[in-house]
């Protein structure tokens, strides 16, 4: 992002307000607003939010930004004219990071949010700590978690905030509830809490010279029972996670947002190929454990091992083995055996014998084993070749199966390609089965097609396996592919729970109710289609539709569900799950090609006039006409053809 | 569902009128008989009706409708209409007990007497609402306001005992079951493929997001947790937000609570995701992993088994406290990768890292201690 553009951000991002009309920014100034549920908000100039309405209220001073011992300040804010947004950015950057944060004030659902961008302006990575400061108005009765649990230190993995609730000498107020990240978020937390009076919400971002990175965070203000018990909490918490308040932020917005994505690589490949083995990192040497406190370095000769499986009976060869748990690690006559082509195995392990040569070349022999880490192999380790799934009891196998992989998804049935699988990773503990990842981006919750069926594998043979087994899986995409290589170029549709799916929609037409009417549009003529609901609870779904051919829709959706096609998959799905659907490349008819080979011969056109206006009418059709002006670029002679080609092309979408 | 003859009221109506000659005698009868057995059938409460009209505060008259007008304004009154259809089916005006319109699409909520709700498009000819003190309003099938019939003798009736009933969503249709599709339902879960018996289906939910799946409570008292197939069951509708026996429960599930459940009588494994079924094991005995070696346990000597959570932080799988009838705990880790549960008449292979533990019946003695 460069210098300029961070500039003017904040009024971009004004100006690419929810109502997507051409607005004017305004400069700020703080006043009393409430929201829909009659809560009193006051943002000061530098985001922070002050007591000064006469309702009764938590906040002291709240959201305060702060950078190591630096707080923030802005200069002039800037805000749209209906004062829902509010743009501030700093002065100047601080210790080399420039700050904009972006205010906006969700009136129906109560809360406000906060998108606070930290750009790198230096040449190098910067790592930094921010804080958010809360201040109450009196100390809380209890500080719990979004999920009921009364808070001691930090946020356990899957809460995603903290609740204050009143203290007796403030019955009346509402309790204020900090929505602090996504519960999948791996970026490290940390909380200071003084006396339940003082919030301290810390994250430490790393970023890259040049880049930015985003924290995103609400807050609310929630009426809430004396009593109310945890299933309560958790209930009247849900409508402020970010996953609901981020709704409306642009992609790049959410891509850089350090507390909302997940902490695992790409498709966790390399949680399959671990850089310890129980606590224990391959070196130059072998290494043996004698219980919790030694570690013997030196050489291990093993004879005649093998481990007998449920499934059979394995002899590896030791220099296919990365390490052994035997009997005293496991606390039972159970072994593990790692191999170094990321398969584990589960069974009871046979041995000829094992000794165990010291570097000073004392020998030692082994009669019950607890960890065997062997040295580092010279050879660096041959790439994943087939699919390496984890079953249930923890094994690993590689497998070379056949037909298709199988599964149930919430909406019906898939079968695709194993060779179109990426991963099938865990899912969250609230939700059954994984979510399997394709290679054509398409990311779906499923559960594997039960059944007992012969699957070959790498080097145990055939076997028996029920997929239902199955935990999670890897193939060798998900070493070479990243996120970004998953980005769909065609059609796709974001789902409730973090699943995409690359499809297109097989109904004719999408309604959406307007304020004028209903208006049916074609899914192909649909740029961008997203749910912009601030009511949770409502039936009928607002979505905002920005249009191929130019414009802007807003309206109730009326399709309670969507036909789609995808790879694998013909489904109906509910209406209320779908969050977005974008087409990234126009589809343009027959007839509007015409049109636009036309409008591009007229610009080499004698006459002035007719080269003017089907410039101005390549411009007017924008992005629908781009892909034929980089074409008929490659072949233009006349410089005059080639210039206005050119000025089109560098006109923004 | 059949569009009904009118009710009772309808057929006094009838009585009332003169008639004379053989034919007239001919449908006086046919609809006093009509008549006669809608009485017969057991009224059903009308849940979605009065919490539609709570929400309006609107007290359902016996002797005027009621409209509500977008602007607020509620007037009492007399609706007509030449014809009524949903959707493109068509209603007979009697049968209407409310019309709930604004929920932000063009789509109507129609309330009627025997308990459905139906929604869709709306259309009809000559509809108007007459007022005594306002004259009339012609009343456009897109923007109705709310509308609420007085009440009618055969509010509730339906023309046959439904099994069971079922809802698309907590605003959207509520449709009674008359038969139970003959296939059973097909239920996707963490331990593989079940196949559920309609008759054993207490109730039906589908959970929030994150969670997409269904939640059935079979009669029995089990609980699974898992992706259903509603298409080609010959039902009233093809998604199910909800089921259950009565219109009562289903909005008890509706509002995503769960009516009172039936007791499990036996003994009952606990599956991760939530999932309980009853039943039993259903082999001779356990074969056991401990410190001190393989045990061989009677399955009739086990009276309990729990869930070491330590262990699986520990990632070396799943291990587990057994407790026998004599009251002696084991820890340890199962030899086999399922246990065999028998639930009926179906035996279930369930892999033992999704068994969480498995509890006596309720009526056992518990272990000496």
């Amino acid at each position: 992002m460069s210098r300029t553009f961070l500039i003017f951000f904040p009024i971009l991002c004004l100006l690419s307000s929810s109502d997507a009309q051409q607005v004017s920014a305004l400069p700020y100034q703080p006043s009393v607003i409430t929201d829909a549920k009659g809560h009193e908000w006051y943002i000061e100039q530098n985001g922070t939010l002050q007591r000064n309405g006469g309702g009764a209220s938590m906040i002291g001073n709240c959201m305060t930004l702060q950078m190591g011992s630096q707080q923030f300040y802005s200069q002039q804010p800037l805000t749209t004219p209906d004062g829902k947004e509010i743009s501030m950015s700093a002065q100047q950057p601080l210790n080399g990071i420039a700050i904009t944060r972006r205010i906006t004030v969700m009136e129906s659902a109560g809360a406000l949010r906060y998108v606070d961008e930290f750009f790198n302006t230096t040449s190098r990575d910067v790592t930094l700590t921010v804080e958010i400061r809360h201040g109450l108005n009196n100390t809380a009765r209890e500080l719990m978690s979004n999920l009921g649990r009364v808070i001691t230190g930090t946020l356990e993995a899957q809460e995603s905030g903290i609740l204050a609730l009143p203290g007796e000498s403030d019955r009346s107020a509402p309790a204020l509830f900090l929505s602090i990240r996504a519960p999948k978020s791996g970026l490290p937390l940390r909380l200071r809490v003084q006396n339940k009076y003082q919030i301290s919400v810390v994250h430490t971002l790393t970023i890259r010279a040049g880049q930015s990175q985003t924290l995103v965070h609400g807050i609310a203000q929630i009426q809430l029972g004396a009593k109310a018990t945890p299933d309560e909490i958790s209930k009247a918490c849900a409508p402020f996670a970010l996953a609901r308040l981020v709704k409306g932020l642009p992609k790049s917005v959410l891509k850089s947002a350090a507390n909302i994505g997940s902490a695992a690589d790409g498709f966790g490949g390399s949680e399959f190929f671990p850089h310890e083995f129980w606590g224990i990192t391959p070196g130059a040497s072998d290494q043996l454990t004698l219980g919790k406190d030694s570690l013997l370095k030196g050489t291990a000769t093993i004879t005649g091992m093998a481990l007998l499986r449920e499934g059979g009976k394995v002899t590896p060869a030791l220099e296919n083995i990365a390490a052994i748990a035997g009997s005293i690690f496991t606390d039972d006559a159970r072994a593990w055996l790692w191999l170094r082509d990321g398969q584990r195995l589960l069974g009871t392990l046979e041995s000829g014998g094992l000794r165990f040569t010291l570097l000073s070349g004392a020998e030692l022999p082994v009669a019950k084993l607890d960890r065997l880490v062997l040295a580092k192999s010279a050879e660096p380790p041959l790439p994943l070749a087939h699919p390496l799934i984890e079953l249930l009891n923890g094994e690993r196998i590689i497998i070379q199966p056949e037909d298709d992989f199988q599964a149930s998804a919430p909406w019906g049935r898939i079968s695709v390609p194993w060779s179109e699988l990426i991963a099938l990773q865990k899912a969250d503990d609230e939700v059954l089965g994984g979510l399997l990842c394709l290679r054509d981006g398409t990311r779906v919750r499923v559960l594997p097609q039960a059944g007992k069926r012969r699957i070959q594998t790498l080097n145990l043979g055939e076997q028996d396996m029920d997929l239902a087994d199955l935990r999670r899986l890897i193939t060798p995409l998900a070493m070479t592919m990243s996120d970004e290589d998953a980005e769909p170029t065609t059609s796709f549709l974001d789902l409730t729970g973090g699943q995409r799916l690359v499809a297109r929609i097989t109904d004719a037409t999408l309604t959406l109710t307007t304020d004028a009417g209903p208006l049916a549009l074609t899914p192909a003529s649909i740029r961008e289609l997203r749910d912009v609901s601030e009511d949770e609870s409502s039936s009928a779904r607002v979505f905002e539709a920005d249009l191929w051919g130019g414009g802007v829709v807003r309206g109730a959706l009326e399709d309670a569900r969507i036909k789609v096609e995808g790879r694998g998959f013909v489904w109906e799905i509910p209406a209320r799950h779908l969050q977005c659907l974008v087409n990234p490349i126009p589809i343009t008819d027959n007839s509007l090609m015409r049109r636009i080979g036309q409008l591009i011969q007229d610009l080499g056109h004698e006459q002035w006039k007719t080269r003017e206006s089907a410039t101005s009418a390549l411009r007017e059709l924008g992005p629908l006409a781009r892909g034929s002006l980089q074409e008929a670029l490659k072949s233009a002679t006349d410089a005059e053809v080639v210039r206005r080609l050119e000025e089109l092309l560098q006109d923004p979408e | 569902m059949d569009v009904g003859l009118p009710g009772l009221q309808h057929s006094v109506m009838v009585l009332k009128m003169h008639i004379t000659g053989k034919i007239q005698i001919f449908i006086l009868s046919l609809t006093f008989g009509w008549a006669c057995q809608t009485c017969l059938a057991e009224a059903v409460p009308l849940p979605f009706l009065e919490q539609f009209c709570a929400t309006l505060k609107v007290g359902r008259s016996a002797d005027a409708d009621h409209l509500l007008l977008n602007g607020g304004a509620m007037i009492e009154g007399e609706f007509k209409a030449e014809s009524v259809s949903l959707g493109g089916r068509d209603l007979s005006v009697e049968d209407i007990a409310a019309i709930q319109s604004g929920q932000g699409t063009r789509a109507m909520r129609v309330f009627l007497r025997d308990g459905s709700v139906l929604r869709g498009l709306l259309s009809w000819k000559e509809a108007r609402f007459e007022s005594e003190a306002l004259g009339y309003i012609t009343l456009k099938a897109d923007q109705p306001g709310q509308i609420v019939m007085r009440r009618a003798g055969h509010d509730g009736r339906l023309s046959g005992k439904p099994v069971a009933w079922m809802a698309d969503g907590p605003l959207g249709q509520v449709l009674p079951v008359m038969k139970l599709p003959e296939q059973p339902l097909r239920c996707r879960w963490l331990g593989g493929e079940m196949m559920l018996a309609w008759s054993g289906i207490h109730s039906v939910r589908i959970l929030a997001a994150p969670a997409l799946e269904h939640a059935v409570q079979l009669t029995d008292g089990s609980h699974v947790r898992g992706c259903l197939e509603f298409t080609g069951a010959a039902l009233p509708m093809t998604e199910c937000a909800a089921w259950a026996g009565s219109p009562a429960d289903l909005m008890v599930l509706l509002e995503g609570k769960t009516p009172e459940p039936p007791r499990i009588a036996g003994a009952s494994v606990q599956i991760q995701g939530g999932s309980v079924i009853a039943g039993g094991m259903d082999q001779p005995s356990l074969s056991w992993q401990t410190k001190e070696g393989v045990l061989a346990m009677e399955t009739a000597d086990v009276v309990e088994l729990r869930r070491l959570p330590e262990a699986d932080a520990s990632g070396l799988g799943a291990a587990f406290e057994i407790t026998t009838q004599q009251g002696a705990k084991y820890m340890g880790h199962p030899c086999d990768a399922a246990l065999l549960w028998k639930r009926g008449a179906e035996v279930r292979r369930l892999p033992w890292p999704l068994i969480q533990g498995i509890k006596p019946a309720p009526n056992e003695p518990a272990p000496k201690s």
